[in-house]
C-alpha cells in the first residue's frame, strides 16, 4: 500500500492498527485532549501520545447525562461518549488540560465516571508573561514526575531531546506536505491532507516521519488535476472531522491551507529545547506558538497569520467555522467582521457546527453557496 | 392549588427596539437610581451599595484618571488601594432596566456575537465595541469564571488598543502552590496600575483597604450564621442581589463595612425575635449557580405557593471562610499580598468555575448541610458551560449524601426571553409539590 493511502487508512481509524502493533509489542498509550499538553514528554517517557478525537462516534447520549447538552459542546461529549462505549479502553491513561471549559469538564468527568489506570491534569496558563511560563514549567515537571512515577522510568534530558527532535520532524514534514499546496493544481485534496492531521496525531513518531518522507516522495509523480480548483482557507474549528473539508472539495473548491487546531496550530511552529532548561523552554515555546483563542488576547496574532497564508496561497475565499456553544472561536466572528476589509479575501459568515455531523445537508448548502459566490 | 394568582409578574415590551446609543449612566441615573432612591424608609437601607455604586460611576466620569476597568470576579481591593474606581462593565446589565439589556443584547449579536452569550456579558459587548463607555486608564482582567471571560478579554483588547492590559492567570488549585502563583501576579499587577496611573502605592492605604474588607467578610460570615436560623431571619431574595452586588463591587471600603454593620443589626434583631419573611417557612430552598433578577415576582410566588424561602445561593456569597486574624496596622505588604491572593482565588463564581468540578459540588452540599436545606434549584445560567458540565453530579452527591433532590432548569438571570419569570414558576411548580409531599410524609 502506498503511503497516502496508508496514512488516510490511520487517520479514519480510531484507534489504529499502529497502535494495535504498539499494544501488542507491551507499549503503552496515553491518551492527551489538546494540542497543548507536550507530548514530547509522553514519548520521553516510553508512552505513545495518542490524541483522543471523536471520530466513530454515533451520537452522544451516554455523555449527555454526565454533561449536558444545553450548553456544553459536542464534541467533547462525542470524545466522552466513546470513553462510556469502550472505545477507548485500550488507553492506559488520560492527561487532560484545561483547553477549554467544556474539555476539562470532560475530562474530569471522565475520570470520575469510568476511573482509567492513569490520570493527570495539567494546568496549562492562558497568557505568555513570565509568571505563567514559570508556573507552566512548573507543571510541566509534575508531570514528568507523574509519567515517571506510573511507568516506572526515568526520563532522562537525553531522551526528551531526543522527543523534542522526532516531533519536530513530523512538523517539519507536515509543514512540507502544507507546502505542497502552494501549486496551482496540487496533487493532494484538503479532505486528504486533514485525514493526514489526524493520523498524525494518533501515531509513532518515527512511523509518521517514515510515511510522510515517502508521501513527499510520491506526490512528486502522482499526476496533478487537469483544472485548478477554487482555493479556500478554512479558519476556526472543525476538530477530526472532514464534513466541512468534503463539502467544499464537493462543490468545486480545494481547501489548500487552515488555521485550524486539528490543522496548522498543530504543526506550524517547532517547539524551542534548551539543554539548560528543558521544561521551561518546552514550557515557552508551547504558550509561545501560533496560538488558540484560548489564550488571552491573542487574536491580532492570529488574524496576521490568516491574513498572510491566505496571500501566501492565493486563497479565493475563506471559511469561518466553530462548534456551537464555543465562546472562545465565537467572538472572533465579531472581529474578522470587523477586520474583514484588511483581507485579500472574502471570508463567509460563520459557520456554526454541531460534531457527528448530524446537519450535513445544511453544512454542504452553506459550502455550495459560499464557493457560487467566489465566482470562479 | 398553586398557581400564579395575587403575584404580579412584570410585562416587557420588546416590540419596540430601544435606542441603545444612548449614555447608560444616565439611563441608570434616570431609572434605577430613582426608584431606588424613591424605596420606602423601612426598606431604603437595602439598596444603599447600589446607589453608592451608582454614584461611582458618576464620580467616574468626571474623573476619568481614576476609571480602572475590572473583571467582576478580580478582588476590588487592589483598585481601591491605588485610590482608583473600579469600573466593571458588566455590573452595567446588572444594574440596568430589563428592556435596555435585552436591546444592548441584540446589538451585540447584530455585531456577530454567538447568540449562546448570556446577558451578564454579551449586554456590555456592544457598547465597548462603539466606545459608548468611559476609557479606561488600566484594565485588570482574568481568566476566571468562564471560557467567556477569556474571550472577553478579546473584547477590551480590540475595544481598547491602546491600553495595556493586567492579565491574571487564575491558578485551577486553591492548595499553596496557587495562592502563590496568584501573589506573584498581583505583584506584578501593582507595579503595572503604578505605571498606568502614574501614582505610588501607598502601604498604609493598602493596609486601611484590606482591614476594611477582613471586617466586610467577617460581617457578612456573621450575618450567614443568623441565616442558618429556622425561621431564616433574613430571606433571600431582593436582599441577596444588593449583598452579592456589594462584595463584588465594593469590598474594600468603608461604606460597605457601615452597610453590613446595619444588616447584621437587623439580622440579629430578628433571630432574637424569632421573625422571618412575610410568610411562613415551609420549605428552605437553597439556590445553585443563579439566580434570575429581573422579576422577583418569582420568589414571591414560590413563598406564597409553597412557603419556599430561598435562604442562601451557593456561587454568589464570597464567605466561604472566616477572615484571617491579622494585625492590620503593621502588616508587611507581602502578607497583604498573600492574603489578597486568598480572597481572590475565593472569590465567588471564580471560585467554583475556574478549578475543578467538586469545588462546585463540594459547596453546594457545604451549603445545603449548613442551611438544612429541603431542596436545591440548579438554575443554570445558559452560559455557564463549567457549572452545567457539574450539574448532574452535584444533583447525584445531594440526593446520595443529604437526600436532598435537585430541580435542574435554564435561566438567564437578566434576560426574560430566555425563560420568562412565568415559565420558571411553571418549571418550579411539579419539583416543588413533590418537596412538598416529601417533607408531610405524604411522598417517598
Amino acid at each position: 500500500m502506498k503511503a497516502l493511502e496508508t496514512l488516510i487508512q490511520y487517520g479514519q481509524s480510531n484507534p489504529n492498527a499502529a497502535v494495535d502493533q504498539w499494544k501488542a509489542a507491551g507499549g503503552k498509550v496515553l491518551g492527551y485532549r489538546c494540542s497543548y499538553v507536550p507530548i514530547e514528554l509522553i514519548y520521553a517517557a516510553g508512552a505513545l501520545p495518542y490524541r483522543v478525537r471523536g471520530a466513530g462516534a454515533t451520537g452522544t447520549d451516554r455523555a449527555d447525562h454526565d454533561m449536558s447538552p444545553v450548553c456544553n459542546c459536542s464534541f467533547p461529549r462525542a470524545v466522552l461518549d466513546l470513553a462510556h462505549r469502550g472505545v477507548y479502553d485500550f488507553l492506559d491513561g488520560i492527561i487532560g488540560m484545561n483547553e477549554c471549559d467544556h474539555g476539562r469538564r470532560a475530562f474530569e468527568l471522565w475520570v470520575d465516571r469510568l476511573q482509567p489506570p492513569f490520570h493527570h491534569f495539567v494546568y496549562v496558563p492562558r497568557t505568555r508573561k513570565a509568571a505563567s511560563v514559570k508556573q507552566y514549567a512548573a507543571e510541566l515537571g509534575k508531570l514528568k514526575a507523574s509519567l515517571e512515577r506510573s511507568l516506572g522510568v526515568e526520563i532522562t534530558p537525553e531522551a526528551l531531546q531526543q522527543s523534542v527532535n522526532l516531533f519536530n520532524e513530523n512538523r517539519a514534514l507536515l509543514k512540507q506536505l502544507q507546502e505542497v499546496f502552494q501549486e496551482d493544481r496540487p496533487p493532494l485534496t484538503g479532505t486528504q491532507r486533514h485525514h493526514i492531521i489526524n493520523a498524525s496525531v494518533s501515531l509513532p513518531p518515527e512511523l509518521l516521519n517514515q510515511l510522510l518522507r515517502e508521501l513527499l516522495a510520491e506526490l512528486e509523480h502522482m499526476p496533478r488535476p487537469e483544472e485548478p480548483r477554487v482555493r479556500v482557507m478554512i479558519a476556526g474549528w472543525v476538530g477530526d472531522d472532514t464534513l466541512v473539508h468534503q463539502a467544499i472539495e464537493d462543490s468545486g473548491g480545494l481547501v489548500v491551507v487552515d488555521n485550524c487546531c486539528f490543522g496548522s496550530r498543530s504543526f506550524w511552529d517547532p517547539m524551542d529545547y534548551d539543554p539548560q532548561d528543558p521544561l521551561g523552554s518546552l514550557a515557552l515555546s508551547y504558550l509561545s506558538r501560533l496560538s488558540c483563542p484560548r489564550m488571552f488576547a491573542t487574536f491580532g496574532d492570529r488574524f496576521a497569520m490568516l491574513a498572510q497564508t491566505a496571500r501566501d496561497y492565493r486563497v479565493d475565499g475563506i471559511v469561518h467555522t466553530r462548534l456551537q456553544f464555543c465562546d472562545l472561536h465565537g467572538i472572533e466572528n465579531v472581529f474578522l467582521t470587523q477586520r474583514k476589509q484588511q483581507l485579500e479575501a472574502p471570508i463567509s459568515a460563520t459557520l456554526v457546527l454541531d460534531y457527528i455531523g448530524q446537519d450535513e445537508g445544511r453544512v454542504r448548502t452553506r459550502m455550495e453557496a459560499f464557493i457560487e459566490q467566489l465566482g470562479k | 392549588m398553586p398557581n400564579l394568582r395575587g403575584v404580579q409578574f412584570k410585562t416587557y415590551d420588546f416590540s419596540k427596539r430601544l435606542d441603545t446609543k444612548v449614555d447608560l449612566i444616565d439611563v441608570i441615573n434616570n431609572t434605577v437610581a430613582v426608584n431606588l432612591r424613591n424605596q420606602p424608609e423601612p426598606v431604603r437601607w437595602i439598596f444603599e451599595p447600589l446607589l453608592q455604586y451608582i454614584d461611582e460611576l458618576n464620580y467616574l466620569r468626571e474623573h476619568p484618571e481614576k476609571v480602572v476597568y475590572r473583571h467582576f470576579t478580580f478582588a476590588p481591593e487592589m483598585v481601591y488601594a491605588m485610590d482608583c474606581v473600579s469600573f466593571v462593565p458588566e455590573a452595567l446589565t446588572f444594574i440596568m432596566p430589563t428592556e435596555y439589556l435585552c436591546a444592548l443584547v441584540d446589538e451585540g449579536r447584530d455585531m456577530g456575537m454567538p447568540d449562546h452569550w448570556c446577558g451578564f456579558l454579551g449586554g456590555v459587548l456592544a457598547p465597548l465595541l462603539a466606545g459608548r463607555l468611559p476609557k479606561p486608564k488600566a484594565i485588570l482582567h482574568c481568566n476566571q469564571p468562564c471560557d467567556n471571560s477569556v474571550a472577553q478579554g478579546t473584547v477590551l483588547a480590540e475595544s481598547f488598543p491602546g491600553t495595556e492590559m493586567f492579565i491574571l492567570d487564575n491558578p485551577y488549585t486553591d492548595d499553596e502552590e496557587g495562592v502563590q502563583f496568584c501573589a506573584e501576579q498581583l505583584r506584578e499587577g501593582f507595579k503595572y496600575l503604578e505605571r498606568m496611573t502614574g501614582k505610588k502605592l501607598d502601604l498604609d492605604r493598602f493596609r486601611q483597604v484590606m482591614k476594611n474588607s477582613a471586617r466586610a467578610y467577617e460581617l457578612i460570615y456573621q450575618i450567614n450564621e443568623y441565616k442558618k436560623a429556622i425561621p431564616c431571619p433574613i430571606p433571600t431574595s431582593v436582599i441577596l442581589r444588593t449583598t452579592s452586588g456589594a462584595f463584588y463591587g465594593l469590598t474594600g471600603t468603608e461604606k460597605l463595612v457601615q452597610w453590613l454593620e446595619k444588616h447584621l443589626a437587623d439580622a440579629k434583631m430578628r433571630y432574637e425575635k424569632g421573625i422571618g419573611g412575610f410568610r411562613e417557612e415551609k420549605l428552605r430552598v437553597v439556590w445553585n449557580l443563579s439566580w434570575p433578577v429581573f422579576d422577583y415576582a418569582v420568589y414571591d410566588w414560590m413563598e406564597q405557593a409553597f412557603g419556599a424561602i430561598a435562604v442562601a445561593y451557593h456561587s454568589a456569597e464570597p464567605f466561604y471562610q472566616p477572615p484571617p486574624d491579622l494585625d492590620y496596622g503593621k502588616a508587611s505588604f507581602e502578607v497583604l499580598l498573600r492574603e489578597l491572593a486568598l480572597r481572590n482565588n475565593n472569590h465567588a463564581m471564580g471560585r467554583q468555575g475556574r478549578g475543578h468540578m467538586m469545588t462546585f459540588v463540594e459547596d453546594s452540599l457545604k451549603w445545603c448541610r449548613e442551611f438544612k436545606a429541603d431542596a436545591v434549584i440548579f438554575a443554570g445560567h445558559w452560559q455557564c458551560q463549567a457549572n452545567w458540565a457539574a450539574a448532574q453530579l452535584t444533583k447525584e452527591k445531594l440526593m446520595e449524601e443529604l437526600g436532598i433532590p435537585m430541580l435542574v432548569m435554564v435561566v438567564d438571570q437578566l434576560d426574560p426571553r430566555v425563560v420568562s419569570a412565568e415559565q420558571m414558576a411553571s418549571r418550579m411548580e411539579p419539583f416543588l409539590e413533590m418537596v412538598t409531599a416529601r417533607k408531610e410524609g405524604r411522598a417517598g
